[in-house]
């Protein structure tokens, strides 16, 4: 499923990554690889953008980037 | 003594620069943004038989970043100029300070680690074993906390008994090693780190100034390595190093974290909850800079007899110009703008450095998305319903130069706090008595009305802007939300005065005293009876009446230029033929006055407009100046509005007629 699609409080495993090279080397700082976790931690009032969290990392990517990591629930 | 350089390195908002002030003992201003700081900052202190020149790089990832600050980080780390580098990592997030904390041992053999933010870790149960982490990267990894002072001691003593014979040996991947390998050699150079960078970037390879044999070499190998081979491989020796020495146990949030994730997220409170949060700061700024703003210009206007006295050995006309003109205006501006800014800069720093103003940027991106634009453009916004000024400066917290662009060029549209008390003396003189409480509100509400309608055009000029601006720029969002730290309340106010109000400030008395002086000259200067002031005022009549003012209106916006707050007093000159500034002495006056010049309600309407749509005044000409580095951004940010409002007036006329 994609990312944007995690519930509030709902967990789920980063399988692929299609984001382009750019925004990818971005968010890598962040945590965001293969097989980590991530977590839905809040939704803005307009349901975009949606922070998440990874290990101790809270970061808010909009619904377009969102729906181009791939995760596993 | 012994001389030695030591270097901070580190992610942003780690806490590099708490540490840089603690150890040499300067002030250096921290926020809780990332990337506070742009350029390296020295700093030198003494410890035992050794001075130490402490250099606080700029926060960075990794030394393969793109952007400024990431180059000058990574420049001064490959340079090898120093004998130490500190690596400031978060203890909070300790895995993402493992790619800078690697890269760097693959260049430098002297390194200390700091696991900074260490006691916040330990609240939120994160528990790291730093002996472990030490042995396993054969490197000293010491626990500090600027907030309390932590550890600082071991930090200086490791710093100069620093001996370490071997550290640990990143193994890449072996495509990876086997290109270091070939090159290495070839450039008579040991460290894996330097292929790496010269294999990634282009500038690098420039700057290295290799023979064109090798840059051959180079440029072959290059076509089968890319940035995100290099970020697998170090993150796979991250996975290793990491591998039981952190342990969380189920983090915990912090209860005032819990309790702002709740307001802020909360579908039905949020929007109105931060809509009070910044009315709140807007009232509170508007409410208290009344008295100090009144008294500060009694105590200057009381100054101008002793300085007439002071300054009796000069001829009048020397005088008069100089007081009445350049110290006039000069005190008629630093005492309206000076109290708003030195209430609105401290509280808006307070909620950056607690963290509130990330997460408003967060809830309101959506509608700023569809323009073009982020969430972060509604902080400038209403930085410039405080002072355009700010406005323009405080759009540095964007890291795309797009998106800062757009908010630059269109925050004109916020009427400042300079424009506010004319457009509410307007509206009730001519639209809603102001005497009554009921007339108060329906007065505030009047006004409220152009504000909306200067957001709406915020959002109109921003979208058809970012079809034209840096078109090709594809921006990236990602908003890191850091969790709320309590902000040191002292230095954050002593850091927002400063460094932003006064900056300023005397940015607007650059402008205002000169201004005065022409001002003076324009009203006293006479040909044939009638001062040039009066011809000027003929002159732009036409136009004026065409777009439903007068030439006066028209004069006092221009000769207003240096400063909003003294349209008004200009209009009042213009008017009475007088000879210099005055304030005018009740709102009946003024009205007979405007009334007796053939102001009717389209010509009051349309002042409102003119006020909500004409070119920032001088002082925020000069910040877009400096802060976009251009001349011809500055002159499109004179034009906009100008032409906005221009067009709303005619065609107000023109249903009026």
């Amino acid at each position: 499923m994609k990312c944007n699609e995690l519930e509030i409080k709902e967990k789920g495993k980063i399988k692929r990554i299609f984001l382009d090279e750019q925004k990818q080397a971005k968010l890598f700082h962040l945590g965001l690889t293969p097989n980590e976790e991530i977590i839905c931690k809040f939704k803005s009032p307009f349901k975009d953008p949606i922070a998440y969290q990874i290990k101790g990392c809270v970061f808010a990517i909009r619904n377009e980037d969102a729906a181009l990591i791939e995760v596993e629930k | 003594m012994k001389k030695k350089r030591a270097c901070l390195i580190g992610n942003p908002n780690v806490g590099k620069s708490s540490i840089f002030n603690t150890l040499t003992g300067s002030l250096q201003h921290t926020g809780n943004w990332t990337g506070k700081t742009v350029s390296n900052e020295i700093g030198l202190f003494n410890y035992q038989d050794t001075s130490w020149e402490l250099v606080d790089l700029p926060g960075t990832y990794s030394l393969m970043g793109e952007s400024k600050e990431e180059e000058i980080a990574s420049d001064f780390v490959l340079s090898n100029d120093y004998d130490l580098a500190i690596i400031v990592a978060d203890s909070t997030n300790l895995e993402r300070s493992m790619e800078i904390i690697l890269e760097v041992m693959d260049v430098k053999k002297e390194i200390i680690v700091c696991l900074n933010l260490i006691d916040e870790a330990k609240k939120r149960n994160i528990f790291i074993d730093s002996k472990k982490l030490a042995t396993k990267l054969k490197v000293p990894v010491i626990e500090t906390s600027a907030k309390e002072k932590k550890g600082f001691q071991e930090l200086l003593e490791t710093m100069n008994n620093y001996y370490n014979k071997e550290i640990l040996e990143i193994i890449h991947q072996k495509k990876i090693t086997n290109y270091c390998n070939y090159i290495l050699p070839k450039i008579n150079e040991t460290k894996n780190g330097l292929a790496i960078k010269l294999l990634l970037d282009d500038n690098w390879q420039k700057k290295y100034e290799l023979t064109f044999e090798n840059l051959k070499i180079i440029k072959f190998y290059q076509k089968y390595i890319s940035k995100s081979d290099i970020r697998n491989s170090y993150h796979e020796n991250a996975i290793k190093i990491l591998d039981g020495v952190i342990n969380r146990i189920d983090e915990v949030e912090k209860k005032e974290d819990k309790i702002w994730n709740y307001l802020f997220s909360n579908r039905f409170l949020s929007i109105p909850f931060m809509l009070i949060l910044l009315f709140f700061i807007l009232w509170l700024t508007i409410y208290f800079s009344n008295i100090p703003s009144s008294f500060l210009f009694s105590f200057f206007e009381s100054l101008e007899q002793p300085l007439y006295k002071i300054l009796n050995f000069l001829p009048n006309y020397i005088v008069d110009p100089l007081i009445l003109g350049g110290y006039r205006t000069l005190y008629w501006v630093v005492s309206v703008m000076l109290p708003p800014m030195a209430i609105f800069f401290p509280l808006f720093s307070l909620l950056e450095d607690y963290g509130l103003l990330p997460r408003i940027a967060f809830n309101l991106d959506r509608p700023f998305a569809k323009c073009g634009s982020c969430g972060k453009q509604s902080l400038t916004m209403c930085m410039g319903l405080g002072c355009n000024a700010v406005g323009v400066t405080g759009a540095r917290i964007m890291e795309s130069k797009k998106m800062r662009l757009l908010s630059i060029l269109t925050n004109v549209f916020m009427p400042c706090n300079g424009r506010f008390p004319a457009m509410i003396c307007i509206i009730s003189m001519f639209f809603v008595s102001n005497n009554t409480f009921l007339g108060s509100i329906y007065s505030a509400l009047f006004l409220a009305l152009f504000i909306v309608g200067g957001i709406f055009l915020t959002f109109l000029v921003t979208k058809i802007l970012s079809k034209f601006i840096l078109k090709n720029e594809k921006p990236i969002f990602i908003l890191e939300l850091p969790s709320f730290r309590k902000p040191k309340i002292l230095k954050t106010i002593y850091f927002a005065l400063k460094e932003k109000a006064l900056d300023v400030l005397k940015r607007a008395m650059i402008i205002s005293f000169p201004a005065g002086l022409i001002i003076y000259f324009l009203a006293n200067i006479t040909i044939s009876n009638l001062s040039l002031i009066s011809y000027l005022q003929d002159f732009f009549n036409p136009f004026g009446l065409l777009i439903g003012l007068d030439g006066a209106i028209v004069l006092a916006f221009l000769l207003g230029l240096p400063a909003n707050e003294i349209v008004i007093p200009m209009l009042l000159l213009i008017y009475s033929g007088g000879s210099a500034l005055v304030e005018y002495e009740s709102l009946e006056s003024l009205k007979l006055l405007l009334i007796e010049h053939g102001w009717t309600l389209l010509t009051a309407f349309n002042f409102l407009i003119i006020s909500l749509c004409h070119f920032p005044c001088a002082t925020t000409l000069l910040t877009i100046k400096k802060e976009t580095n251009s001349l011809f951004y500055t002159l499109i940010s004179f034009i906009i509005p100008l032409a906005i409002g221009i067009t709303i007036c005619l065609i107000t006329t023109l249903i009026f007629s």
